[in-house]
């Protein structure tokens, strides 16, 4: 029971990584995804180039690149710092893909039919495109929430205080490992239950309010982009 | 007095739509080959013609939901196309967008607003109507069609002719001077065109200008001043529904009325 409780004293600071590494990916990945999808070619070029970079390097490579590579001298970047910055880039690719299938899954008529009403930018993207692109770049972004919940493990690599640091630590000094790591990940698992529990939740309530035929009839148009 | 100038002018102004020799390629294929077509205000002109002639395109191009490749297209007094290019700039084109309503064969409601909500839209982010106003006058509009029961559905609750009365609702309520119809019955069930129909015919009644593309040989018939056969992407003959429906000239409408009557038998 005291293995449980010492694990479960860093929550928190897992729940602080994943929460902010979340948020910055969102922060980073909606001007990628409008880059992604904008007329002008060089702006789709970079924001295509970021998207394979950030995807492309294995997160724990990238933890790495981020922690060494602000460490100048003698300075060491402040482990959390660090990890967010690395977990967050890593999001920030995955994340604006998941904003660009939302917004593609959406008709091209419904673009067709707002323009034939001269509205106005703002309009078109906030009643009219957004709303029905929601319900699919939430999906992304949840799926994608609960795997960076996971990957948060791997900064204990550069010294973070987190779950995963301390059932190391447990097991170095000598505490059976098999039960530090089962208990562990029973922690992980139940936080990944709640998540997608809590997205469910709030997901049911978002479709309630728009009307479930619509929503399946979105999924199905995305189902059928990414066979394309 | 009127000069001579002042009545060409007035000649000018009467004239809702001038195309003149519009092409449209995309790629290598061909749609358009050269259109002319002058629509006078107040005039109602049904567009027919087999699947693919290039009709859908050709009345997509008179509000550049499509960029023709050649010719001009002159709208309500607007040179929107000049040869080559966009003869507008964007706010323009914007404006005019506002002054020419568009139905389209899906309907193209928002999913995710209601019937009012559909119609009030645009009055108040494009007209700058307030929401009182604006949804009064979609209140009005939408019983005009017949729908005054349904304000508060959204699209997916509503039949596929109630939908495209909330789309015609919506057009309108930009208070447009030309209404374009693409198609607008073809994706409903044919016992619900009638209520779509309807509405259509009244609004010809009350002298709105219209061009109509249309599977509908008999309504055409019945509503419009003048009737235009598109096929392979050329008009091929143009003249009042008792011209066209009575007396074709050409061997390809010919065709084309006696492949449309052998379905409808």
């Amino acid at each position: 029971m005291n293995i449980l409780w010492q694990l479960l004293q860093t929550v928190p600071s897992t729940m602080l990584l994943w929460a902010a590494a979340q948020v910055l990916g969102l922060v980073l990945a909606i001007p990628v995804a409008a880059a992604r999808m904008s007329r002008e070619r060089t702006l789709r070029w970079i924001a295509l180039l970021w998207i394979e970079v950030t995807r492309g390097i294995p997160t724990l490579v990238l933890l790495f690149i981020v922690y060494f590579g602000l460490s100048i001298n003698d300075f060491r970047p402040p482990a959390m710092t660090a990890a967010i910055l690395a977990l967050g880039l890593s999001s920030s690719g995955y994340l604006a893909e998941s904003i660009r299938a939302g917004f593609e899954a959406v008709p091209r008529q419904q673009t067709e039919a707002a323009m034939a009403l001269s509205l106005p930018l703002a309009t078109r993207l906030g009643r009219v495109l957004l709303p029905q692109a929601l319900p699919i770049i939430s999906e992304g972004v949840v799926s994608y929430a609960i795997h960076l919940f996971k990957e948060t493990a791997l900064a204990s690599l550069i010294g973070v205080i987190e779950v995963m640091a301390v059932a190391n630590y447990l097991v170095e000094r000598g505490v059976n490992g098999p039960t530090v790591f089962l208990f562990t990940g029973a922690i992980y698992l139940v936080g990944c239950l709640l998540l997608a529990w809590l997205a469910h939740l709030i997901g049911d309530s978002g479709s309630r309010k728009r009307g479930k035929t619509q929503r399946g009839a979105t999924i199905a148009a995305v189902k059928k982009v990414e066979v394309a | 007095m009127k000069t001579s100038a002042d009545s060409a002018h007035g000649r000018n102004e009467a004239m809702a739509i001038r195309v003149q020799h519009m092409t449209k390629s995309y790629g290598n294929a061909e749609v358009l080959r050269g259109i002319d077509l002058e629509v006078r205000t107040g005039e109602v002109i049904s567009i027919i013609g087999p699947s693919g002639s290039g009709k859908s395109t050709l009345i997509r191009c008179l509000n550049l939901l499509e960029t023709p490749s050649g010719g001009t297209v002159e709208v309500l007094g607007s040179l929107l196309f000049d040869r080559d290019r966009i003869a507008v700039g964007k706010n323009e084109l914007r404006d005019f967008r506002s002054r020419a309503g568009m139905v389209f064969q899906s309907f193209n409601l928002f999913p995710n607003l209601t019937a009012l909500e559909n119609v009030s839209l645009g009055q108040i982010h494009t007209l700058g109507r307030g929401r009182a106003e604006a949804d009064a006058r979609s209140a009005e509009l939408l019983a005009r069609v017949g729908l005054a029961e349904r304000m508060d559905h959204r699209p997916a609750e509503l039949s596929g002719g109630q939908q495209q009365r909330v789309a015609i609702a919506r057009a309108l309520a930009m208070d447009p001077e030309v209404m374009l119809f693409d198609e607008p019955t073809s994706a409903i069930d044919p016992e619900l065109r009638v209520e779509v129909l309807q509405v259509m015919k009244q609004l010809a009644d009350d002298g709105m200008t219209m061009i109509v593309v249309t599977h509908e040989l008999r309504f055409a018939e019945r509503i419009s001043d003048r009737v235009v056969f598109v096929a392979d992407g050329c008009i091929v003959e143009s003249g009042t529904p008792a011209e066209l429906f009575g007396g074709a000239k050409s061997e390809r409408l010919r065709q084309f009325l006696a492949a449309v009557e052998e379905t409808e038998l």
